[in-house]
């Protein structure tokens, strides 16, 4: 899971600094992504584990980090 | 008889009165509103690889019916580089929502991107309508008006939103914790 979160920030998180290497609980805000970003990022997270982030979960500490958006996908997968 | 002095002028009576006055400008003398500013600007060309990449989905997680409907390449004033929509549009709008939020300064759990719609009146201006968790939160910073002005170029858009405070929610309501709902563009 974990390899496919930093494979869609990769390419979709604008990030400043490398998605395969930035720490579990490193701001992903403060990195570089956007708020445009964070919305490709919940689009290819949800193609990726077909799954589909609910309204309660956009919210900024969902896509915060890397370890939030595992938490949130598993949330996300379960319900 | 002398003419009623300008705002200017009051201004520079007031500052000079001491080095320990205090410059009173409209919004902080007593009783007048409160204004709040957001600004946001976002590279036409994201809009277009989202667009690209994600399609109808995209849209229709962002924008209402009103805004795709606006944005569509029907209208004759725009240019599209995508196939079927104004990316230029679609980005200015984007900007105006993300603006809207640093208006209303949300905590934790943000508005749906939909319940900031941007609407064009018949002559052309364009208007911010809230609706659901929006909607409260401007309701409980006593904002009762906003305002925006949208512009593109090639490149990039830009929106300025401008809420007016009233009652007691315009000297606080929600403090900003969002680095993306923050000045930083």
């Amino acid at each position: 899971m974990d390899e496919t979160i930093r494979t869609v920030l990769a390419e979709h998180g604008r990030l400043a600094t490398d998605a395969n290497t930035i720490d579990d609980n490193a701001d992903l805000f403060a990195a570089g992504m956007t708020s445009h970003a964070s919305v490709n990022v919940m689009l290819a997270l949800e193609d990726a584990f077909d799954i589909e982030f609910s309204e309660q979960m956009l919210k900024k500490s969902t896509f915060e980090s890397i370890a939030s958006i595992r938490a949130g996908v598993v949330e996300m997968a379960g319900s | 008889m002398n003419p009623a002095p300008s705002l200017l002028e009051r201004t520079r009576d007031h500052s000079s009165t001491g080095p320990r006055s205090r410059r009173r400008t409209g919004s902080d003398r007593p009783g007048a509103p409160k204004v709040r500013v957001g600004v946001d600007l976002v590279p036409v060309v994201d809009v277009a690889e989202s667009l690209e990449r994600f399609g109808a989905r995209y849209l229709e997680r962002v924008f209402t019916p009103h805004e795709i409907e606006c944005c569509s390449r029907a209208d004759a004033r725009t240019r599209s580089r995508a196939p079927g929509y104004s990316v230029e549009s679609l980005a200015a709008r984007f900007a105006a929502k993300e603006a809207t939020l640093k208006v209303l300064r949300p905590v934790g759990w943000r508005p749906d991107w939909r319940s900031i719609e941007v609407r064009r009146t018949s002559g052309g201006w364009c208007e911010i309508h809230l609706s659901g968790r929006a909607a409260t939160l401007a309701a409980d910073a006593g904002i009762d008006e906003l305002e925006v002005s949208l512009t593109h170029e090639s490149m990039v858009a830009v929106a300025v939103v401008v809420g007016r405070c009233v009652g007691a929610g315009g000297t606080g309501g929600h403090e900003p914790d969002d680095p993306t709902t923050q000045g930083d563009a």
